[in-house]
């Protein structure tokens, strides 16, 4: 099946809830742990591999639903890092309809281009085969433009994982020197993580009747709301999806205010921050022209000069403004690095056909 | 007109939540008057043994405004009396954490309802990861039950992790720590050195709205998470 099926018109229910619960608060962004692929197959006595394959039906009418609702960015969750411990079988199995669902979507390139969706691969893609990793990256690479929809694919993926990178990240720029070890922020941290270029998660959805997490967007979701949906993945409806936006939205109004009390909050953490490293630097600064005196008279002496000058104020913007440079330059850095490893896994030689030969790689 | 409708759909849910609530509290009301007094030590102890198995640190996460302190205080010697020796409660706004002497009055009065005789056995230590409590002396190596309770706040979530991760970033600045070891597992250390608490397996989240409001991002990695209406039920199997 391809990724954009022939569009079933919507019976006139559908249209009718659809329009109802635009008129409320639609989340943005929707993730999906899309589990019970394999207890499905068991229980119609399908093979692993098949349950998988459903699944992946479903992820792409899922897609279609979301956007005829105006979610515009859906992350899911492919593979994880843990997959791997799975027999040997189906990993192989996993890989290789990975292969053929991304052929396919290559294949599918000028479809991508039509409904300008852009593909993002989440995760540390340089575990997985050679082969894959070319397909995944030039997904990315062709669709990287697109703007009307985000679709997110976590692969080879754990939000652990990604938190040790972003941390990774954060120290080698300390480290090199680009950033210091103050300048390591919710928000920094934040834009380390691969999901950096995404909104933030409106609401979760998990699928099979599970109630955890497993290692899926745990910084990202602090703030989301949860619907635990009991229903295999293969057998997600549309009706679930809407049950889980009317979830969403009687939980709206309590999330929308932790999450403006937080961003208030880190603003308030990184002004406190950005004070008292300026009256450091200054410190530092008075104790190399004076000579003598101990650190810590001079951080007194300087504080009340400041305050006498009444130039705080106006030394913290100063700071402020040197650190966001110091920011922008190394997120520059961090982001140039992965683009750059992205265009490594890309054909040396281009392609010059505007069509592919579709019969070699749908074989 | 839409937006009317919707708003009507919204009414029916909350209503049909009201009477689902009416419904399952209310044969609990009368039975709970007369288990009340049966909610002892030996009988948690009874219940304890029919589990197959008790988790070892179990989440207790407030998202509400308003809650009871005396209920969560017999939630926590409850769960105590079950076994589970490491217990976190967590509210964003750092509520229970300011108002710990009251918790700690209200525990060892719950203590002394539930546990009665038994209540000497069991040693409950609250303490928050702002003010840690020093080591308490040889006489609770007499006790045969010892449990800490942390209480949590924001700062214990994205901000533990931002912390860590400046931690990590001056040992690898000064070689103390190679950026190749920065890996789940080996950070998993640090996060286990700063509070001492296993990950927790169960998460009781109490209040209507189905979100973390930033419990424990690292941990969390595998606690089920068991909404309201599970958790009267759950609490139910904890009583009964």
């Amino acid at each position: 099946m391809t990724w954009f099926p022939e569009r079933r018109r919507p019976t006139w229910l559908q249209r009718l809830c659809e329009a109802i619960l635009k008129s409320g608060p639609v989340p943005q962004h929707v993730a999906i742990i899309m589990d019970g692929n394999r207890r499905f197959a068991v229980k119609n006595s399908l093979e692993k591999c098949e349950g998988h394959v459903k699944g992946f039906d479903k992820l792409a009418e899922t897609l279609e639903w979301c956007l005829d609702l105006g979610i515009t960015e859906v992350t899911v969750y492919a593979f994880s890092i843990e997959n791997f411990k799975r027999s040997p079988d189906e990993v192989n199995g996993l890989m290789e309809l990975s292969r053929q669902k991304f052929a396919k979507l290559l294949e599918e390139r000028n479809l991508i281009q039509e409904q300008e969706v852009c593909v993002r691969i989440i995760g540390d893609i340089s575990l997985l085969p050679r082969d894959l990793q070319e397909l995944l990256a030039e997904a990315v690479n062709i669709s990287a433009n697109n703007k009307r929809a985000v679709l997110n694919v976590c692969f080879a993926y754990t939000a652990r994982d990604d938190m040790c990178n972003a941390m990774r990240e954060l120290s080698i720029g300390v480290k090199d020197g680009l950033i210091r070890e103050s300048d390591i922020s919710e928000n920094m941290l934040e834009k380390c993580l691969y999901t950096s270029h995404s909104r933030s998660v409106d609401l979760l959805i998990r699928t099979s009747g599970e109630v955890r997490l497993s290692d899926f967007l745990l910084w990202e979701s602090a703030y989301s709301c949860l619907a635990f949906v009991k229903v295999l993945w293969p057998e997600f409806s549309v009706w679930h999806l809407y049950a889980a936006i009317l979830h969403y939205q009687r939980n709206y109004n309590k999330i929308q205010i932790a999450r403006q009390n937080l961003m208030i909050e880190r603003e308030r953490l990184q002004r406190e921050s950005d004070h008292l490293c300026m009256l450091e630097e200054e410190a530092e600064a008075c104790s190399k022209l004076e000579t003598p005196p101990s650190s810590k008279q001079s951080v007194a002496a300087v504080n009340s000069n400041i305050t006498q000058n009444k130039n705080a104020q106006a030394l913290v913007q100063q700071y402020a403004k040197a650190r966001k440079e110091r920011e922008k330059e190394f997120l520059a850095s961090v982001y140039k690095k992965r683009s750059d490893f992205i265009t490594s896994l890309l054909p040396k030689h281009p392609v010059m056909m505007t069509k592919p030969p579709a019969t070699l790689i749908s074989s | 007109m839409k937006a009317y409708f919707l708003r009507l759909v919204h009414y029916v849910i909350a209503l049909a939540e009201f009477l689902q609530y009416l419904v399952l509290r209310m044969p609990l009301y009368g039975l709970l008057a007369s288990i009340k007094s049966k909610t002892t030590a030996s009988t948690i102890n009874e219940d304890s043994k029919l589990l197959k198995k008790v988790p070892s640190h179990v989440g207790i996460l407030v998202a509400e405004d308003e809650f009871s302190l005396k209920d969560l205080a017999n939630v926590i010697v409850w769960s105590v009396a079950l076994g589970i020796s490491y217990i976190s409660v967590y509210d964003i706004n750092g509520e229970i954490k300011r108002n710990s002497v009251v918790l700690q009055r209200n525990i060892e009065k719950s203590k002394a309802e539930v546990l009665a005789q038994d209540q000497s056995s069991y040693d409950i230590q609250l303490f928050s990861t702002s003010q840690p409590t020093a080591e308490t002396t040889s006489s609770s190596n007499q006790k045969l039950h010892k449990a800490s309770v942390v209480l949590l706040c924001i700062e214990d979530g994205h901000h533990r992790i931002v912390n860590i991760a400046r931690h990590i970033s001056h040992m690898v600045t000064s070689g103390m720590f190679r950026q190749e070891d920065i890996v789940p597992s080996n950070v998993d250390n640090f996060f286990q050195e700063s509070l001492h608490f296993p990950d927790p397996e169960v998460c009781l989240k109490f209040g209507n709205t189905d979100c973390l409001f930033g419990y424990l991002p690292w941990q969390i990695r595998l606690t089920e998470i068991i909404g309201k209406t599970y958790a009267v039920r759950c609490i139910w199997a904890f009583e009964v």
